[in-house]
Protein backbone atom coordinates (compact mmCIF):
# COMPACT_ATOMS: atom_id res chain seq x y z
CA UNK A 1 0.00 0.00 0.00
CA UNK A 2 2.99 2.73 1.35
CA UNK A 3 4.16 2.27 -2.66
CA UNK A 4 1.04 2.85 -4.61
CA UNK A 5 0.91 5.76 -1.95
CA UNK A 6 4.47 6.50 -3.85
CA UNK A 7 3.72 6.13 -7.02
CA UNK A 8 0.95 7.67 -6.85
CA UNK A 9 2.07 11.34 -5.50
CA UNK A 10 4.85 10.72 -7.85
CA UNK A 11 2.69 9.97 -10.86
CA UNK A 12 0.39 13.61 -10.20
CA UNK A 13 3.87 15.58 -9.43
CA UNK A 14 5.43 14.19 -13.05
CA UNK A 15 1.65 14.97 -14.58
CA UNK A 16 2.08 18.72 -13.65
CA UNK A 17 4.38 18.61 -16.80
CA UNK A 18 1.64 17.76 -19.44
CA UNK A 19 0.13 21.82 -18.92
CA UNK A 20 1.12 23.13 -16.10
CA UNK A 21 4.90 23.19 -15.25
CA UNK A 22 7.47 23.12 -17.55
CA UNK A 23 5.84 20.98 -20.41
CA UNK A 24 9.61 19.29 -20.26
CA UNK A 25 7.63 16.47 -21.58
CA UNK A 26 8.89 13.82 -18.64
CA UNK A 27 5.07 13.35 -18.14
CA UNK A 28 5.14 12.10 -21.89
CA UNK A 29 4.09 8.45 -21.72
CA UNK A 30 7.35 7.08 -23.27
CA UNK A 31 9.54 8.92 -20.83
CA UNK A 32 7.06 8.33 -17.88
CA UNK A 33 6.95 4.42 -18.76
CA UNK A 34 10.87 4.80 -18.31
CA UNK A 35 10.49 6.55 -14.92
CA UNK A 36 7.72 4.12 -13.37
CA UNK A 37 9.62 0.85 -15.10
CA UNK A 38 13.26 1.90 -12.94
CA UNK A 39 11.15 2.20 -10.28
CA UNK A 40 9.15 -0.99 -10.88
CA UNK A 41 12.29 -2.65 -11.41
CA UNK A 42 11.98 -3.23 -15.25
CA UNK A 43 12.92 0.42 -17.67
CA UNK A 44 12.54 -1.92 -20.97
CA UNK A 45 9.46 -2.76 -20.37
CA UNK A 46 8.38 0.45 -18.94
CA UNK A 47 9.39 2.32 -22.16
CA UNK A 48 8.08 -0.23 -24.13
CA UNK A 49 4.51 0.23 -23.01
CA UNK A 50 5.13 3.72 -22.70
CA UNK A 51 6.07 4.00 -26.38
CA UNK A 52 3.06 2.22 -27.51
CA UNK A 53 0.52 4.56 -25.43
CA UNK A 54 2.85 7.84 -26.80
CA UNK A 55 2.29 6.72 -30.87
CA UNK A 56 -1.79 6.50 -30.13
CA UNK A 57 -1.97 9.64 -28.50
CA UNK A 58 0.80 11.58 -30.17
CA UNK A 59 -1.53 14.41 -31.54
CA UNK A 60 -3.05 15.29 -28.54
CA UNK A 61 -1.96 18.74 -26.38
CA UNK A 62 -3.50 21.29 -24.35
CA UNK A 63 -3.95 24.15 -26.72
CA UNK A 64 -5.38 27.36 -25.51
CA UNK A 65 -8.60 26.81 -24.61
CA UNK A 66 -8.91 23.21 -25.47
CA UNK A 67 -8.49 20.75 -22.68
CA UNK A 68 -8.13 17.14 -23.94
CA UNK A 69 -8.32 14.12 -21.79
CA UNK A 70 -5.03 13.95 -20.02
CA UNK A 71 -3.74 10.56 -21.58
CA UNK A 72 -0.22 10.91 -19.73
CA UNK A 73 -2.07 9.94 -16.22
CA UNK A 74 -3.56 6.65 -18.59
CA UNK A 75 0.08 6.22 -19.93
CA UNK A 76 1.19 6.24 -15.85
CA UNK A 77 -1.40 4.17 -14.79
CA UNK A 78 -1.13 1.57 -17.60
CA UNK A 79 2.51 1.04 -17.04
CA UNK A 80 2.29 0.57 -13.43
CA UNK A 81 -0.68 -1.89 -13.48
CA UNK A 82 0.72 -4.45 -16.37
CA UNK A 83 3.87 -4.39 -14.38
CA UNK A 84 2.12 -5.55 -11.56
CA UNK A 85 0.10 -8.10 -13.60
CA UNK A 86 3.84 -8.91 -15.36
CA UNK A 87 5.86 -8.82 -12.63
CA UNK A 88 3.80 -9.39 -9.09
CA UNK A 89 1.43 -11.81 -10.69
CA UNK A 90 3.03 -13.76 -13.67
CA UNK A 91 0.04 -12.80 -15.99
CA UNK A 92 1.40 -12.67 -19.54
CA UNK A 93 2.23 -9.40 -20.78
CA UNK A 94 0.26 -8.62 -24.22
CA UNK A 95 -3.01 -9.42 -22.18
CA UNK A 96 -1.69 -7.37 -18.80
CA UNK A 97 -1.16 -4.41 -21.32
CA UNK A 98 -4.25 -4.40 -22.96
CA UNK A 99 -5.93 -4.61 -20.53
CA UNK A 100 -4.56 -1.99 -17.99
CA UNK A 101 -5.05 0.23 -21.20
CA UNK A 102 -8.78 -0.34 -21.55
CA UNK A 103 -8.93 0.23 -17.87
CA UNK A 104 -6.75 3.50 -17.62
CA UNK A 105 -7.94 5.46 -20.48
CA UNK A 106 -11.29 6.42 -18.38
CA UNK A 107 -8.34 7.76 -15.77
CA UNK A 108 -7.46 10.22 -18.52
CA UNK A 109 -11.09 11.19 -19.89
CA UNK A 110 -11.78 11.97 -16.16
CA UNK A 111 -8.31 14.01 -15.05
CA UNK A 112 -9.21 15.87 -18.31
CA UNK A 113 -13.09 16.52 -16.87
CA UNK A 114 -11.43 17.64 -13.47
CA UNK A 115 -9.23 19.73 -15.14
CA UNK A 116 -11.83 22.04 -16.96
CA UNK A 117 -13.25 22.00 -13.62
CA UNK A 118 -10.13 23.31 -12.09
CA UNK A 119 -9.55 26.16 -15.06
CA UNK A 120 -12.93 27.21 -13.91
CA UNK A 121 -11.63 27.39 -10.21
CA UNK A 122 -8.84 29.06 -11.04
CA UNK A 123 -11.01 31.95 -12.02
CA UNK A 124 -11.73 32.87 -8.50
CA UNK A 125 -7.47 32.82 -7.74
CA UNK A 126 -7.74 35.78 -10.68
CA UNK A 127 -9.76 37.67 -8.21
CA UNK A 128 -7.57 36.98 -5.58
CA UNK A 129 -4.59 37.97 -7.26
CA UNK A 130 -5.24 40.95 -7.79
CA UNK A 131 -5.97 41.68 -4.16
CA UNK A 132 -3.22 40.02 -2.98
CA UNK A 133 -0.95 42.00 -5.54
CA UNK A 134 -2.70 44.85 -3.57
CA UNK A 135 -1.59 43.66 0.15
CA UNK A 136 1.72 41.26 -0.44
CA UNK A 137 3.14 42.95 -3.90
CA UNK A 138 4.68 40.58 -5.98
CA UNK A 139 4.92 37.75 -3.17
CA UNK A 140 1.06 38.14 -3.55
CA UNK A 141 1.01 37.13 -7.52
CA UNK A 142 3.54 34.52 -6.67
CA UNK A 143 0.99 32.79 -4.21
CA UNK A 144 -1.81 33.17 -6.17
CA UNK A 145 0.03 31.35 -9.39
CA UNK A 146 1.49 28.41 -7.08
CA UNK A 147 -1.97 28.38 -5.53
CA UNK A 148 -3.14 27.10 -9.35
CA UNK A 149 -0.73 23.80 -8.90
CA UNK A 150 -2.50 22.33 -5.66
CA UNK A 151 -5.74 21.26 -7.29
CA UNK A 152 -4.03 19.55 -10.32
CA UNK A 153 -2.16 17.73 -7.83
CA UNK A 154 -4.79 16.55 -5.75
CA UNK A 155 -6.97 15.68 -8.88
CA UNK A 156 -4.07 13.16 -10.10
CA UNK A 157 -3.38 12.01 -6.98
CA UNK A 158 -7.07 10.60 -6.57
CA UNK A 159 -7.21 9.27 -9.70
CA UNK A 160 -4.06 7.39 -9.59
CA UNK A 161 -4.48 6.17 -6.08
CA UNK A 162 -8.60 5.09 -7.36
CA UNK A 163 -6.73 3.40 -10.38
CA UNK A 164 -3.71 2.06 -8.58
CA UNK A 165 -5.74 0.61 -5.30
CA UNK A 166 -9.11 -0.91 -6.38
CA UNK A 167 -7.33 -1.06 -9.96
CA UNK A 168 -5.03 -3.19 -9.43
CA UNK A 169 -7.42 -5.32 -7.19
CA UNK A 170 -9.75 -5.54 -10.08
CA UNK A 171 -7.17 -6.37 -13.13
CA UNK A 172 -5.73 -9.00 -10.74
CA UNK A 173 -9.41 -10.46 -11.09
CA UNK A 174 -10.03 -9.98 -14.19
CA UNK A 175 -6.84 -11.34 -15.38
CA UNK A 176 -7.44 -14.76 -12.79
CA UNK A 177 -11.23 -15.23 -14.59
CA UNK A 178 -10.71 -14.64 -18.39
CA UNK A 179 -11.75 -17.04 -20.86
CA UNK A 180 -8.85 -18.72 -23.26
CA UNK A 181 -10.62 -16.52 -26.27
CA UNK A 182 -10.49 -13.36 -24.46
CA UNK A 183 -6.98 -13.41 -23.70
CA UNK A 184 -6.44 -14.49 -27.05
CA UNK A 185 -8.54 -11.20 -28.11
CA UNK A 186 -6.56 -9.15 -26.19
CA UNK A 187 -2.83 -10.79 -27.03
CA UNK A 188 -3.98 -10.34 -30.63
CA UNK A 189 -5.03 -6.46 -29.46
CA UNK A 190 -1.39 -6.19 -28.15
CA UNK A 191 0.07 -7.09 -31.44
CA UNK A 192 -1.97 -4.64 -33.98
CA UNK A 193 -1.79 -1.58 -31.53
CA UNK A 194 0.81 0.01 -33.41
CA UNK A 195 -1.71 -0.11 -36.37
CA UNK A 196 -3.58 2.45 -34.60
CA UNK A 197 -0.44 4.58 -33.69
CA UNK A 198 0.44 4.63 -37.20
CA UNK A 199 -3.01 5.98 -38.65
CA UNK A 200 -2.65 8.73 -36.07
CA UNK A 201 0.51 9.51 -37.51
CA UNK A 202 -0.70 9.38 -41.09
CA UNK A 203 -4.16 11.85 -39.47
CA UNK A 204 -1.39 14.55 -39.07
CA UNK A 205 0.90 14.47 -41.96
CA UNK A 206 -1.84 12.94 -44.81
CA UNK A 207 -2.90 16.78 -45.43
CA UNK A 208 0.39 17.93 -46.48
CA UNK A 209 0.50 15.59 -49.64
CA UNK A 210 3.40 12.97 -48.36
CA UNK A 211 1.75 10.58 -49.48
CA UNK A 212 4.54 9.36 -52.14
CA UNK A 213 7.17 9.93 -49.44
CA UNK A 214 5.27 6.99 -47.57
CA UNK A 215 4.66 5.08 -50.22
CA UNK A 216 8.91 5.27 -51.49
CA UNK A 217 9.86 4.29 -47.61
CA UNK A 218 7.26 1.67 -47.16
CA UNK A 219 8.40 -0.21 -50.27
CA UNK A 220 12.03 0.45 -50.07
CA UNK A 221 12.50 -0.63 -46.06
CA UNK A 222 10.21 -3.60 -47.11
CA UNK A 223 12.20 -4.66 -50.11
CA UNK A 224 15.59 -4.03 -47.70
CA UNK A 225 13.93 -6.33 -44.99
CA UNK A 226 13.58 -9.16 -47.07
CA UNK A 227 16.60 -9.52 -48.60
CA UNK A 228 18.76 -8.43 -45.22
CA UNK A 229 15.97 -9.56 -42.65
CA UNK A 230 18.92 -9.15 -39.52
CA UNK A 231 19.55 -5.65 -40.19
CA UNK A 232 16.68 -3.38 -38.54
CA UNK A 233 18.83 -0.99 -36.16
CA UNK A 234 21.30 -0.52 -39.34
CA UNK A 235 17.57 0.16 -41.79
CA UNK A 236 16.43 2.04 -39.10
CA UNK A 237 19.66 4.66 -38.76
CA UNK A 238 19.14 4.89 -42.72
CA UNK A 239 15.38 5.72 -42.46
CA UNK A 240 16.54 8.46 -40.23
CA UNK A 241 19.41 9.74 -42.45
CA UNK A 242 17.31 9.79 -45.59
CA UNK A 243 14.61 11.49 -43.62
CA UNK A 244 16.71 13.92 -42.91
CA UNK A 245 18.12 14.41 -46.38
CA UNK A 246 14.37 14.40 -48.01
CA UNK A 247 13.77 17.20 -44.96
CA UNK A 248 16.74 18.90 -46.43
CA UNK A 249 15.42 18.26 -49.94
CA UNK A 250 12.13 19.75 -48.99
CA UNK A 251 14.20 23.17 -47.43
CA UNK A 252 15.31 23.69 -51.03
CA UNK A 253 12.15 23.07 -52.82
CA UNK B 1 9.47 58.74 -9.88
CA UNK B 2 11.65 56.65 -9.38
CA UNK B 3 14.46 56.58 -12.93
CA UNK B 4 16.77 53.69 -12.18
CA UNK B 5 19.28 54.03 -15.56
CA UNK B 6 20.43 50.56 -15.50
CA UNK B 7 20.46 47.08 -17.96
CA UNK B 8 18.63 44.73 -15.94
CA UNK B 9 21.27 42.28 -14.86
CA UNK B 10 21.44 38.93 -16.70
CA UNK B 11 20.32 37.31 -12.90
CA UNK B 12 17.35 39.41 -13.48
CA UNK B 13 16.45 37.53 -17.08
CA UNK B 14 17.71 34.17 -15.89
CA UNK B 15 15.07 34.65 -12.57
CA UNK B 16 12.47 35.46 -15.82
CA UNK B 17 13.51 32.62 -17.39
CA UNK B 18 12.98 30.04 -14.39
CA UNK B 19 9.82 31.70 -13.84
CA UNK B 20 8.37 31.82 -17.06
CA UNK B 21 8.28 27.63 -16.73
CA UNK B 22 4.95 28.28 -14.21
CA UNK B 23 3.49 30.28 -17.56
CA UNK B 24 0.51 27.93 -17.27
CA UNK B 25 0.61 27.25 -13.26
CA UNK B 26 -2.76 29.06 -12.32
CA UNK B 27 -4.26 29.09 -16.55
CA UNK B 28 -8.22 30.43 -16.68
CA UNK B 29 -10.77 30.76 -18.75
CA UNK B 30 -10.96 34.56 -18.09
CA UNK B 31 -7.49 36.27 -18.76
CA UNK B 32 -5.92 32.72 -19.43
CA UNK B 33 -1.65 33.17 -18.58
CA UNK B 34 -2.33 36.39 -17.15
CA UNK B 35 -1.02 35.35 -14.21
CA UNK B 36 1.43 32.89 -14.78
CA UNK B 37 2.98 36.20 -17.17
CA UNK B 38 2.90 38.74 -13.96
CA UNK B 39 4.77 35.85 -12.13
CA UNK B 40 7.17 35.70 -15.04
CA UNK B 41 7.85 38.92 -15.05
CA UNK B 42 8.23 40.19 -11.35
CA UNK B 43 12.18 39.96 -11.06
CA UNK B 44 11.76 42.76 -13.59
CA UNK B 45 9.52 44.64 -12.09
CA UNK B 46 11.17 44.31 -8.72
CA UNK B 47 14.45 45.64 -10.68
CA UNK B 48 12.75 48.53 -12.20
CA UNK B 49 10.44 49.50 -9.47
CA UNK B 50 11.21 49.81 -5.88
CA UNK B 51 8.58 52.50 -4.93
CA UNK B 52 5.43 50.72 -4.48
CA UNK B 53 3.12 53.05 -6.53
CA UNK B 54 4.60 52.30 -9.20
CA UNK B 55 5.13 48.64 -8.63
CA UNK B 56 1.48 48.13 -8.25
CA UNK B 57 0.79 50.06 -10.92
CA UNK B 58 3.39 47.27 -13.22
CA UNK B 59 1.45 44.58 -11.38
CA UNK B 60 -1.76 45.90 -12.65
CA UNK B 61 -0.89 46.26 -16.28
CA UNK B 62 0.76 42.72 -16.23
CA UNK B 63 -2.33 40.92 -15.12
CA UNK B 64 -4.15 41.95 -17.95
CA UNK B 65 -5.15 39.16 -20.70
CA UNK B 66 -2.37 37.05 -21.98
CA UNK B 67 -2.27 33.94 -24.02
CA UNK B 68 0.21 32.27 -26.27
CA UNK B 69 2.20 29.21 -27.19
CA UNK B 70 3.93 28.48 -23.39
CA UNK B 71 7.64 28.25 -25.19
CA UNK B 72 7.24 31.28 -28.12
CA UNK B 73 5.88 33.37 -24.67
CA UNK B 74 9.74 33.76 -23.65
CA UNK B 75 10.47 36.05 -26.55
CA UNK B 76 7.67 38.61 -25.18
CA UNK B 77 8.71 38.28 -21.46
CA UNK B 78 12.61 39.41 -23.12
CA UNK B 79 10.77 41.96 -25.33
CA UNK B 80 8.59 43.25 -22.67
CA UNK B 81 11.60 43.42 -20.08
CA UNK B 82 13.34 45.54 -22.82
CA UNK B 83 10.43 48.00 -23.28
CA UNK B 84 9.55 48.21 -19.12
CA UNK B 85 13.14 48.93 -18.61
CA UNK B 86 13.07 51.69 -21.88
CA UNK B 87 10.01 53.39 -19.67
CA UNK B 88 11.34 52.84 -16.77
CA UNK B 89 14.47 55.06 -17.95
CA UNK B 90 12.12 57.46 -19.25
CA UNK B 91 10.49 57.75 -16.27
CA UNK B 92 7.03 56.66 -17.67
CA UNK B 93 5.65 54.27 -15.47
CA UNK B 94 2.40 53.63 -17.49
CA UNK B 95 4.66 51.73 -20.15
CA UNK B 96 1.95 51.89 -22.31
CA UNK B 97 4.40 50.24 -25.43
CA UNK B 98 5.03 47.44 -23.13
CA UNK B 99 1.35 46.09 -23.17
CA UNK B 100 1.01 47.43 -27.28
CA UNK B 101 3.95 44.81 -28.20
CA UNK B 102 2.62 42.17 -25.64
CA UNK B 103 -0.74 41.98 -27.23
CA UNK B 104 0.52 42.23 -31.04
CA UNK B 105 3.04 39.48 -30.47
CA UNK B 106 1.08 36.76 -28.60
CA UNK B 107 -1.21 35.96 -31.71
CA UNK B 108 1.27 35.48 -34.62
CA UNK B 109 3.61 33.50 -31.75
CA UNK B 110 1.18 31.12 -30.41
CA UNK B 111 0.25 30.03 -34.15
CA UNK B 112 3.62 29.29 -34.81
CA UNK B 113 4.33 27.95 -31.81
CA UNK B 114 1.63 25.36 -31.95
CA UNK B 115 2.37 24.45 -35.81
CA UNK B 116 5.84 23.93 -35.06
CA UNK B 117 6.55 22.83 -31.37
CA UNK B 118 2.99 20.83 -30.84
CA UNK B 119 1.56 19.57 -34.12
CA UNK B 120 4.89 18.84 -35.89
CA UNK B 121 7.88 18.66 -33.70
CA UNK B 122 6.90 16.61 -30.77
CA UNK B 123 5.02 13.99 -33.09
CA UNK B 124 8.54 14.17 -34.76
CA UNK B 125 10.61 12.82 -32.46
CA UNK B 126 8.56 11.02 -30.51
CA UNK B 127 7.82 8.82 -34.03
CA UNK B 128 11.77 8.60 -33.85
CA UNK B 129 11.76 7.48 -29.98
CA UNK B 130 8.91 4.91 -30.63
CA UNK B 131 10.81 3.52 -33.77
CA UNK B 132 14.47 3.18 -31.87
CA UNK B 133 12.46 1.50 -28.97
CA UNK B 134 9.85 -1.39 -31.29
CA UNK B 135 12.86 -2.13 -33.37
CA UNK B 136 15.59 -1.62 -30.90
CA UNK B 137 14.25 -3.90 -28.91
CA UNK B 138 14.73 -7.10 -31.12
CA UNK B 139 18.12 -6.16 -31.25
CA UNK B 140 19.16 -5.30 -27.45
CA UNK B 141 17.36 -3.74 -24.94
CA UNK B 142 19.87 -1.05 -24.75
CA UNK B 143 18.02 0.44 -27.94
CA UNK B 144 14.66 0.75 -26.15
CA UNK B 145 16.10 3.32 -23.11
CA UNK B 146 17.88 5.50 -26.04
CA UNK B 147 14.47 5.62 -27.52
CA UNK B 148 13.10 7.41 -24.48
CA UNK B 149 16.42 8.98 -24.06
CA UNK B 150 16.47 10.32 -27.76
CA UNK B 151 12.91 11.87 -27.36
CA UNK B 152 13.58 13.64 -24.27
CA UNK B 153 17.14 15.06 -25.44
CA UNK B 154 16.35 16.35 -28.55
CA UNK B 155 12.93 18.00 -27.65
CA UNK B 156 14.81 19.43 -24.24
CA UNK B 157 17.51 20.81 -27.23
CA UNK B 158 14.80 22.17 -29.33
CA UNK B 159 12.85 23.51 -27.06
CA UNK B 160 15.04 24.53 -24.02
CA UNK B 161 17.17 26.76 -26.52
CA UNK B 162 14.39 28.54 -27.13
CA UNK B 163 12.83 29.18 -24.12
CA UNK B 164 16.60 30.55 -22.59
CA UNK B 165 17.75 31.69 -25.45
CA UNK B 166 14.36 33.83 -26.27
CA UNK B 167 13.89 35.79 -23.08
CA UNK B 168 18.17 37.02 -23.52
CA UNK B 169 17.40 37.62 -27.47
CA UNK B 170 14.13 39.27 -26.66
CA UNK B 171 15.24 41.85 -24.14
CA UNK B 172 19.07 42.57 -26.39
CA UNK B 173 17.11 42.69 -29.78
CA UNK B 174 13.79 44.47 -28.53
CA UNK B 175 10.90 45.02 -31.00
CA UNK B 176 13.20 44.82 -33.91
CA UNK B 177 12.71 40.94 -33.37
CA UNK B 178 9.36 41.13 -34.74
CA UNK B 179 10.91 42.01 -38.19
CA UNK B 180 13.78 38.96 -37.85
CA UNK B 181 9.94 36.40 -36.74
CA UNK B 182 8.53 37.57 -39.73
CA UNK B 183 11.23 36.16 -41.65
CA UNK B 184 10.57 32.41 -40.26
CA UNK B 185 8.64 30.24 -42.25
CA UNK B 186 6.46 28.30 -39.95
CA UNK B 187 5.07 26.90 -43.48
CA UNK B 188 8.28 25.46 -44.66
CA UNK B 189 9.35 24.09 -41.06
CA UNK B 190 6.14 22.30 -41.00
CA UNK B 191 6.27 21.13 -44.60
CA UNK B 192 10.07 19.58 -43.70
CA UNK B 193 8.90 17.90 -40.38
CA UNK B 194 5.84 16.24 -41.97
CA UNK B 195 8.31 15.40 -45.04
CA UNK B 196 10.42 13.69 -42.36
CA UNK B 197 7.55 12.13 -40.44
CA UNK B 198 6.01 10.38 -43.87
CA UNK B 199 9.44 9.08 -44.06
CA UNK B 200 9.70 7.48 -40.62
CA UNK B 201 6.09 6.48 -40.43
CA UNK B 202 6.93 4.51 -44.62
CA UNK B 203 9.80 2.87 -42.51
CA UNK B 204 7.96 1.72 -39.47
CA UNK B 205 4.65 0.56 -41.03
CA UNK B 206 7.00 -1.50 -43.10
CA UNK B 207 9.07 -2.84 -40.88
CA UNK B 208 6.52 -3.41 -37.93
CA UNK B 209 4.79 -6.43 -39.61
CA UNK B 210 7.86 -8.10 -41.21
CA UNK B 211 9.87 -8.03 -38.03
CA UNK B 212 6.16 -9.08 -35.57
CA UNK B 213 3.77 -10.17 -37.93
CA UNK B 214 4.95 -13.77 -38.62
CA UNK B 215 3.99 -13.82 -34.60
CA UNK B 216 0.21 -13.50 -35.43
CA UNK B 217 -0.06 -14.19 -39.15
CA UNK B 218 2.62 -16.84 -39.95
CA UNK B 219 3.63 -14.95 -43.01
CA UNK B 220 5.90 -11.85 -43.28
CA UNK B 221 3.40 -10.75 -46.99
CA UNK B 222 0.56 -10.74 -45.52
CA UNK B 223 1.40 -9.27 -42.17
CA UNK B 224 2.50 -6.40 -44.36
CA UNK B 225 -1.15 -6.40 -46.47
CA UNK B 226 -2.96 -6.60 -43.18
CA UNK B 227 -1.03 -3.95 -41.34
CA UNK B 228 -1.77 -1.19 -44.23
CA UNK B 229 -5.05 -2.30 -44.64
CA UNK B 230 -5.58 -1.75 -40.92
CA UNK B 231 -4.21 1.53 -40.81
CA UNK B 232 -6.26 2.43 -43.74
CA UNK B 233 -9.57 1.50 -41.90
CA UNK B 234 -8.53 3.65 -38.70
CA UNK B 235 -7.17 6.00 -40.37
CA UNK B 236 -11.08 6.48 -42.18
CA UNK B 237 -12.39 6.56 -38.80
CA UNK B 238 -10.21 8.64 -37.04
CA UNK B 239 -11.15 10.80 -40.42
CA UNK B 240 -14.82 10.25 -39.61
CA UNK B 241 -13.94 11.56 -36.12
CA UNK B 242 -14.11 8.39 -34.31
CA UNK B 243 -11.10 9.22 -31.26
CA UNK B 244 -8.38 6.68 -30.92
CA UNK B 245 -9.81 5.63 -27.59
CA UNK B 246 -12.90 4.46 -29.19
CA UNK B 247 -11.18 3.42 -32.06
CA UNK B 248 -9.07 0.94 -29.59
CA UNK B 249 -12.24 -0.36 -27.41
CA UNK B 250 -13.66 -1.89 -30.88
CA UNK B 251 -10.25 -3.23 -31.85
CA UNK B 252 -10.84 -5.00 -28.62
CA UNK B 253 -14.05 -5.87 -29.54
CA UNK B 254 -13.26 -7.16 -32.65
CA UNK B 255 -10.24 -9.00 -31.92
CA UNK B 256 -12.47 -10.85 -28.90
CA UNK B 257 -15.35 -11.89 -31.60
CA UNK B 258 -12.49 -13.31 -34.46
CA UNK B 259 -10.84 -15.24 -31.40
CA UNK B 260 -14.63 -16.52 -30.72
CA UNK B 261 -14.90 -17.48 -34.25
CA UNK B 262 -11.76 -18.85 -34.29
CA UNK B 263 -10.50 -16.98 -36.94
CA UNK B 264 -7.44 -16.16 -34.62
Amino acid sequence: MDHIVWLAALGAVLALDYAMVGQFMISQPLVLGGIFGALLGDMSTGVLIGALIQLIWINIMPVGAYVPPDYTVTGGVTVILTLTLVRQYGFPFGTSMVLALGMSIPAGILSGKLDIAARRFNLCLVQSAERLAGKYGLTGIAWANLAGLGPAFLRNFIIYLLWLGPGVWLAVKLSGSLPPQVVKGLELVYWIIPALAFSVVLEIIAKNRVHWWIAAAFFSVGVCLLIWPGKIILLLAASIAGATAVVCWGRKS
Amino acid sequence: MNTPSFRLSKWVLTGVVWRSFFLQACWNFQRMQNIGFCFAISPVIKALYPAPAARQKAIKRHLEFFNTHPYCASIILGVVAKLEEQAAQAGDDEAREAGRVKIGMMGPLAAMGDVIYWVMLRPALALVGVSLVLFGSLDQSRFVILGALCFIGLYSIAHLGLRIGGVFLGYNRGVEIVKELRRLNPQNISHCLSLFMAVMLGMAMSAYPLLYGWRIFNSRILGVVLMALLVGIMYFGLRRGISAAWLFYGMVLLAILAAYAGLV
